[in-house]
């Protein structure tokens, strides 16, 4: 090892000689990582929404609706619901949002009525507070990803969706979807959407000891001849529901990411054994003089591996550095995707950055490495 | 005791079509302390025949000891050290690492060795002072020419003090002047510092310095005429 680092100057060297050759190396290696990197951050945030719908909640939807903008339910629904065995609190919701179709400018308004939010939710007041929203029949309680693109801050009115609100506070949550969405007054937001004695959905929590499944299924069944027929799910299923289409796009991106892997290790590949082959002579030279097969294999992956490396770092910085500069969400159907750069997918793609240099690097090397020395010497 | 005994050493070379010997049972020695020269057409085996002293190759058959040490046993990694300590290799070509400097370039084989900065340095400045070439020690090597570059290449031959120089036409690419000086280099090497040396060249001129030249032809010794 102390050998092969006092060559490490001949390899940065080396690596310089042919600058366009490496430059390209580099660049490939970076738009790879870049693409390989963004890909893993999609794939977080999708983990990371579907995790935090991981509650004990249920959700009351319009059966045969897939848009909150096309469910209707009766708000006199929640005095049946309250009554169906199982059932602790109901939180009636109508909910705005600015489009169903995947966009990066989600705006969800969810109109509930002030009393039992927070026994639907585990809310962390940021700034302000709940008790001010409860109060103020125009106030909003803003997710804090919705605050931060948005720049609001408490205090501050503000035009959402069509409904002006002032901010009453900045919360956040384990919950999906609170992060990127405001709550206001229902009264307020039916009135601005003309949806009186409406509401999108309600949300249901179970008394303890609860079967979901039977809870569900008795709600269906209780307004199966009703005015709206109702299809309720689990948070979870709903949100699974809700996000389907991209989650199937998410799995295409991810080989995608896979294939931009690949296309390193190939290009680093050719460029190592390009760049060895062309040093024939050297390598001769550097196994004349004492350097062993294993140290020729390492002195001529290092070069892979350096570019590798250097390229995924390069990469999944500028990952970080976008993501980071301007916050993405990825909305649909009222719930966003957080596109947050962690340290863990950093660490991922560094970790695929330097196996892919290593695994690209090492066959030519030892194509290289294998040339008999005899040979290698009389190379020109 | 000869500081190079070959006994009984072929060499065959297994291409697809056909096996090709360029050295068959050959015995031969070299002195501590003597100037060789292998002279012979193409084809001969000269060329071989140094690959085998200098533990570039190893022998299909027969013996290689250098100082008392069965190269022709070794196993590929111990020949490689062994070709680190006792081994400095001139090449026609050269064969500098052009990104490195002079200095560097002599420096290349040292840090294979277990040594200090200092003993490193101190071994550097003692070579890159017997060729002459201190001053231009931060060059590169298309900086200097092609005499000095062979220069060099003799300073890193020598740097790591090796028991034997082996040098394969090492005039082939210069005029006459570089020639003349590279040769009265190795001439010096041997007679004021107790390098032991084998040369193969084509040239008579060049043979003329030697202490011993040996012909040899389709792989075996046809006459040795004593130069000394």
């Amino acid at each position: 090892m102390r050998e092969l680092l006092a060559f490490l100057p001949y390899v940065l060297r080396t690596a310089l000689r042919a600058r366009m050759r490496s430059l390209l190396t580099l660049l490939g290696a970076a738009l790879a990582m870049t693409l390989f990197a963004f890909v893993r951050t999609v794939d977080g945030g999708v983990a990371t929404l579907a995790e935090k719908a991981r509650q004990p909640v249920l959700v009351v939807f319009q059966d045969s609706r897939f848009c909150p903008l096309t469910s209707e339910l009766p708000l006199r629904y929640e005095r049946d619901l309250a009554r169906i065995d199982g059932i602790a609190e109901v939180l009636p919701t109508l909910v705005y949002i600015n489009s169903c179709r995947s966009n990066l400018d989600l705006v969800t308004l969810h109109g509930v009525t002030p009393g039992n939010l927070d026994q639907l939710y585990d809310l962390e007041t940021l700034a302000g507070s709940i008790g001010a929203w409860k109060q103020k029949g125009d106030a909003a309680l803003v997710g804090e990803r919705l605050a931060a693109r948005r720049q609001l801050q408490v205090g501050q009115r503000v035009r959402l969706g069509e409904v002006d609100v002032e901010v009453a506070g900045i919360v956040r949550s384990n919950t999906a979807g609170v992060a990127n969405l405001a709550f206001v007054h229902l009264d307020q937001l039916a009135l601005a959407r003309e949806r009186q004695g409406a509401a999108t959905q309600f949300l249901i929590k179970m008394t303890p000891g609860a079967d979901e499944a039977a809870v569900a299924n008795a709600i269906d069944d209780h307004f199966a001849t009703d005015e709206a027929r109702t299809d309720t799910k689990s948070m979870h299923a709903f949100v699974a529901a809700a996000i389907g289409e991209i989650t199937e796009l998410v799995e295409f991106a991810r080989w995608l990411g896979y294939l931009a892997v690949l296309v390193v290790a190939l290009v680093l590949a050719n460029t190592v054994f390009i760049s060895a082959e062309s040093r024939a002579a050297e390598m001769g030279t550097l196994e004349t003089i004492g350097l062993g097969k294993g140290k020729l294999v390492a002195l001529v992956a290092s070069e892979g591996i350096g570019l590798g490396l250097l390229g995924g770092a390069i990469g999944t910085a500028v990952v970080i550095v976008l993501l980071v500069s301007n916050p993405v969400t990825l909305g649909v159907e009222g719930y966003g995707i957080d596109l947050v750069p962690s340290w863990r997918i950093a660490g991922q793609s560094l970790l695929a950055a330097l196996a892919t240099g290593t695994l690209a690097s090492i066959p030519p090397a030892l194509a290289v490495a294998r040339r008999p020395l005899h040979l290698g010497v009389k190379a020109e | 005791m000869s500081l190079i005994e070959c006994r009984g050493v072929t060499k065959t070379f297994q291409s697809t079509a056909e096996a090709v010997t360029p050295i068959r049972e050959l015995d031969f020695d070299v002195q501590q302390g003597e100037f060789v020269c292998l002279m012979g057409p193409s084809g001969s085996g000269k060329t071989t025949l140094l690959h085998l002293l200098a533990g570039i190759d190893r022998p299909s058959h027969g013996t290689v000891t250098v100082a008392g040490e069965l190269v022709s046993a070794m196993s590929p990694s111990s020949l490689a050290r062994w070709r680190t300590r006792a081994v400095g290799y001139v090449f026609q070509q050269y064969n500098l690492i052009p990104v490195l400097t002079a200095y560097e370039n002599v420096e290349v084989p040292l840090l294979l060795l277990k040594l200090s900065r200092e003993q490193r340095e101190r071994k550097i400045a003692t070579a890159l002072a017997a060729v002459d070439l201190t001053d231009r020690m931060h060059h590169l090597p298309r900086q200097l020419s092609g005499g000095q570059q062979q220069r060099v290449a003799i300073a890193r031959a020598i740097g790591a003090d090796p028991v034997a120089v082996f040098a394969d036409e090492p005039t082939g690419n210069l005029d006459r002047t570089a020639a003349t000086a590279t040769l009265t280099l190795l001439r010096r090497l041997v007679d004021e510092f107790g390098k032991t040396m084998v040369m193969v060249t084509h040239d008579p001129q060049a043979a003329a310095i030697a202490d011993r030249v040996v012909h040899l032809d389709k792989g075996q010794i046809v006459t040795e005429p004593n130069h000394a």
